[in-house]
């Protein structure tokens, strides 16, 4: 049975987990169909100076695989139609659309996921098995507008803390199968405020499409 | 000051765009320096974020050497004193980044780090910690 884990996303996020989780040992698919620009290198510290204009998930999984892990890159955008053999997905994209895709597609698959999110100064990570709460039981549907780091901006180091607790995360997920915790959300909303995250354990939403379609 | 390039614009756009960094708060950043232990995990994260945010100057500190060619370092870093090697890695990212000696200054903290830390730990705990220097040196409260 693979313990791999396929990771949504090669950017600010989708770095510290790929280069996390498979340095503990377990093989990731990288999904992106980007390339490393300037402005992405205040955040993408994977990346190099040198790398700009290179496909993301190409590189950050040649870093990986020179770290010692094992890797694939797919160079394009995950969609609800990928077929992929994994353990767990993790969502690092910055696209809304793309995290409740992922959500679903691990709930066929009865799979756990971890769909991770930062802009400006906060983010959260959902962690969640096949049968918990969903995603949408919490975030309904993807939102109309939602101001992503291009517009509201995102303070470097705030995705390699984000993404390290996204890494845990799916790393404990993948570790012991079927002995999931439930669904939870670690929520930072604003590191200026000096408070520590909060996480909190969720419960399934009674009208939620998840509780009558499986 | 350094001048506002188009290719500086660029790197930090999403800085500059942040309530409470700016112009103003990118500039503080560019003329600081930052004092980080790298013999652990985190604080050779922690170093990378700050090379790549913008901050001037890294004092990096350290006596351990490379082990493993594992993220952030190469095949022909091991062997290699941590603050070399770590110093090299920060200016692949940021090439603008000075490496200095600077005794006074106090060291970045980052609670509970190590050098076996966990690759996803270690992002988590540099990670915050260098976000909240950053944020600090930005409106002018960290040294």
């Amino acid at each position: 049975m693979t313990s791999a884990v396929a990771v949504v996303g090669a950017g600010g996020l989708g770095g510290p987990i790929a280069l996390a989780v498979a340095s503990a040992g377990h093989p990731v698919v990288v999904f992106d169909d980007d390339q490393v620009e300037l402005s992405n290198l205040h955040r993408q510290i994977q990346f190099t100076d040198a790398e700009r204009g290179g496909a993301k998930a190409g590189l950050l999984a040649a870093r990986v695989v020179a770290g010692g892990g094992a890797a694939t890159a797919r160079l394009e955008r995950f969609t609800a139609a990928t077929v992929v053999d994994v353990a767990a997905i993790v969502d690092g994209s910055d696209h809304a659309p793309t995290k409740f895709a992922v959500a679903a597609w691990a709930r066929r698959r009865r799979i756990p996921y971890v769909i991770a999110a930062a802009v400006g100064y906060g983010g959260n990570v959902f962690a969640a098995g096949p049968d918990d709460a969903c995603y949408a039981c919490l975030f309904e549907a993807p939102p109309d507008e939602a101001p992503g780091c291009d517009q509201a901006g995102v303070l470097g180091p705030l995705v390699g803390w984000i993404g390290g607790v996204a890494a845990q995360a799916v790393i404990a997920r993948v570790t012991a199968p079927g002995a999931w915790p439930g669904a939870s959300i670690w929520v930072l909303d604003d590191l200026r405020r000096g408070g520590a995250p909060r996480t909190l354990a969720l419960t399934p939403r009674a009208d939620c499409a998840c509780r009558s379609t499986p | 000051m350094i001048p506002w390039s188009r290719e500086r614009q660029r790197r930090f756009a999403h800085h500059v765009l942040l309530p409470d960094v700016g112009g103003r708060g990118q500039d503080r950043l560019t003329a600081a320096t930052v004092a980080i232990d790298v013999d652990g995990r985190a604080g050779q994260v922690a170093s990378l974020y700050l090379a790549a945010g913008g901050v001037g100057a890294l004092a990096l500190r350290g006596r351990g050497r490379v082990v493993r060619a594992e993220f952030p370092f190469d095949e022909g870093d091991v062997g290699a004193p941590l603050v070399a090697a770590v110093a090299r890695a920060a200016r692949a990212r940021q090439p603008a980044v000075a490496l200095v000696d600077d005794d006074a200054l106090p060291s970045l903290a980052i609670v509970g780090d190590a050098p076996r830390l966990p690759l996803a730990e270690a992002f988590a705990r540099g990670g915050e910690a260098a976000a909240r220097w950053l944020h600090a040196r930005a409106i002018g409260e960290a040294p």
